[in-house]
């Protein structure tokens, strides 16, 4: 998933600025793959075992305030519009309750830096899914 | 598909038939005599065989419905009961010894559980 120019977003009730782009993205940890005694194909898969991370496109355009620390646990609140629209019907609310996983910068040119704020999202139980998507 | 004591157990997901070596049983005699070299022929090994495979269901319930199955059938003396690939192949008087499941359940897309069934045709 990916949400371009988000409205807001807050960490752990921290304002991150300069926002661009929020990916989430899902990584197999553990996967199963078996075979049979029937020939050669796999004939059952499932993935047992799965990591969210989220990711925080950033160009920071000013001397910035403090961000969130490596290993830091808290709420990651966003605020976007649905499908290109700004109406506030659209406005769709993001939480996850995360664990900043790494921050890094890299000079895109003469004046530019683009950052990037990596989270690891976390189930409050292990099966319920760590993104929640609702209405604003 | 493969059937125990006419009984479909591992058919909920998949599994391998393997065969244990066959041939002559030689006691290494240093076990017996640390100062005895050497080895002896003492007979034919028994026909062990191993299902190792993965039981498959789509809730824990039913998950436990199908280890239940199995282990209600480990039972002293053990149950000697003709056991059946899935290529058809039919191995008669076989005895499930013990099925050791893996260390976790997997909660996926499915609830699953790795395993590994032992059956022995006893020599006596």
């Amino acid at each position: 998933m990916i949400i371009p120019h988000p409205n807001s977003v807050t960490f752990d009730g921290l304002p991150i600025i300069d926002v661009a782009f929020l990916l989430i993205d899902q990584h197999a940890t553990r996967e199963l793959i078996e075979w049979s005694d029937g020939g050669p194909h796999p004939v059952f898969a499932d993935i047992v075992e799965r990591r969210t991370t989220i990711t925080l496109i950033r160009t920071p355009s000013r001397a910035e305030p403090a961000l969130p620390a490596i290993s830091a646990a808290g709420e990651l609140t966003l605020v976007f519009s649905d499908a290109g629209t700004n109406t506030d019907a659209a406005r769709k609310r993001l939480t996850a309750t995360c664990v900043v996983r790494e921050i890094a910068s890299t000079p895109t040119g003469p004046a530019g830096i683009r950052q990037s704020i990596s989270l690891i999202a976390l189930s409050s139980d292990g099966a319920s899914d760590p993104i929640v998507i609702q209405a604003a | 598909m493969s059937v125990y004591n006419d009984l479909d157990l591992f058919g909920s997901g998949p599994h391998r038939f393997a065969q244990a070596a066959i041939g002559e049983y030689v006691l290494i005699n240093a076990r017996v005599d640390p100062f005895q070299a050497g080895s002896t022929p003492i007979g034919p090994l028994e026909l062990t065989l191993a299902v190792r495979g993965r039981l498959v269901a789509s809730t824990e319930d039913e998950l436990w419905i199908l280890r239940d199955a199995i282990a209600a059938l480990l039972v002293h003396p053990p149950l000697v009961a003709e056991l059946k690939e899935t290529s058809g192949r039919t191995w008669a008087d076989m005895a499930l010894v013990n099925f050791t499941p893996a260390d976790r359940t997997d909660r996926g897309r499915t609830f699953s559980i790795g395993y590994t069934a032992t059956f022995v045709r006893f020599a006596t």
